[in-house]
């Protein structure tokens, strides 16, 4: 398949193109690490959000009992497990968002061999239609089923999933005692890769989600589904 | 070891293979990520002028210097979640290719830089390497230019930064399946651009 002339010409043609010269690498160097201490620039905070979701932490009595960088990464903006929540703008939308990075369609057997966490089925809906793996090696499994789709992932520092919400559109919950966010209205969702990077082409508008986090795993419940629906879906998540 | 390297000399790039190969990138990364910023030192200065190269070529033109700079205050942020032995040459690359085309959306406009021979197209490459006309040359090239975005990008990545097809998916952040397809059709569609003269020799008949 290889069409070595092609290959030559247009390998010759690399090499006689004109690229300005770079910066000393010496200079590059010493200019990189005077910024290794900047504060990074956050997106735009949800502050009425943070503030309940931190009240209800509070009175969950879970509170603080976290990591100093977690902690940080709580007050700057909100992020449950792996998805951060914003109210920024959101990019355009694709017309047809592509499939995530690396997405593929497995057996439920074959997904429990490749994650590295223990998947959990909600008994509520029984075995899904199908499962798909995002990212490779896996970063995150979602289960597939008429109308509801339910995503797993460890989410533990890095987020995984931007959504960008409006003023409104959040309501702090609990599933199974753990802090959860529900999500009634549509809204735009990003998927971010290890870079914490946002991938335009797979951004999609999300149907009502609900989002916890429960032993450093992170867990979407989405589709047409009331809040109490949703949360009864996530309380029968078993292994 | 970069495959090629020995082979390139343009332009300044590669530079530094003779002082820095001493640390293999796995225990450079390593000790960067464990907080030894010298070690990253290395790293900025080992692939400086190859990040240089990447982001002018995807696009950023004359904001390259600051698009690396950028990029590799990124990627030292990003360290923690670095696969263990994983290449970090792809990896960083991702990284320029991302930074480069954020500088592209926040400026709000679609710029394509227009690629250029270096001047005085001289041959620089040794004597009995096979010798493409100089003519073949720039008119490959303003076929090149006439091509959108994602085929230069994968053309870029493939034969102007001599990445291996799995390095030009971890850097594009496609799936391998769309380098192979998006190149293929790239090529074709450069014999289509090309005087018909020319696309027999590209073509190899």
């Amino acid at each position: 398949m290889t069409d070595p002339v092609t290959d030559d010409v247009l390998r010759d043609l690399g090499e006689h193109l004109h690229v300005p010269a770079g910066p000393d690498p010496d200079v590059l160097a010493l200019a990189v690490l005077g910024r290794l201490d900047e504060v990074p620039r956050r997106p735009l905070v949800v502050t009425r959000l943070v503030a309940a979701v931190l009240a209800l932490l509070i009175t969950l009595g879970v509170a603080m009992a976290v990591s100093p960088r977690v902690r940080a990464s709580v007050l700057e903006f909100l992020r449950v497990g792996g998805v951060e929540l914003n109210q920024a703008p959101a990019p355009p939308l694709p017309s047809g968002p592509e499939p995530l990075p690396q997405e593929r369609t497995v057996s439920l057997d074959l997904a429990r061999d490749q994650v590295g966490f223990p998947l959990r089925v909600p008994a509520a809906l029984g075995d899904p239609d199908a499962v798909q793996l995002a990212g490779e090696p896996t970063r995150v499994v979602s289960l597939i089923y008429a109308g509801v789709r339910v995503d797993q992932f460890a989410g533990g520092l890095d987020p995984m999933f931007r959504k960008f919400l409006g003023d409104d559109d959040a309501e702090p919950t609990t599933v199974d005692g753990s802090p959860a966010v529900w999500l009634p209205d549509p809204h735009p969702v990003f998927y971010l890769d290890r870079d914490g990077v946002s991938h335009e082409q797979s951004a999609r508008l999300s149907g009502s989600t609900l989002v916890w986090e429960r032993d450093d795993l992170t867990y979407r419940v989405e589709g047409e589904l009331t809040r109490e629906q949703a949360v009864a879906i996530g309380e029968s998540l078993e292994d | 070891m970069e495959p090629g390297a020995a082979r390139r000399c343009i332009n300044g790039w590669p530079r530094r293979t003779d002082t820095d190969n001493q640390t293999p990138d796995h225990d450079a990364v390593a000790s960067a990520r464990a907080g030894d910023r010298d070690a990253y030192a290395l790293l900025v200065a080992r692939y400086g002028a190859l990040a240089h190269r990447t982001a002018y070529l995807l696009g950023a033109g004359d904001d390259a210097e600051d698009v690396v700079q950028e990029a590799f205050v990124k990627a030292y942020r990003a360290l923690p979640t670095f696969r263990d032995g994983a290449p970090f040459r792809p990896w960083l690359l991702r990284i320029v290719a991302n930074e480069t085309s954020n500088l592209h959306r926040s400026t709000r406009r679609r710029r394509t830089l227009e690629l250029r021979l270096v001047e005085p197209d001289i041959d620089p490459v040794v004597p009995e390497q096979v010798a493409v006309s100089a003519a073949t040359r720039a008119a490959v090239l303003a076929a090149v230019n006439t091509l959108p975005d994602r085929d230069r990008q994968v053309l870029t990545c493939r034969y102007f930064l001599d990445l291996t097809e799995a390095e030009t998916a971890e850097v594009l952040a496609w799936p391998r399946g769309s380098v192979k397809s998006r190149l293929s059709r790239a090529i074709v569609k450069l014999r289509r651009v090309l005087p018909a003269g020319l696309a027999r020799e590209v073509a190899g008949d």
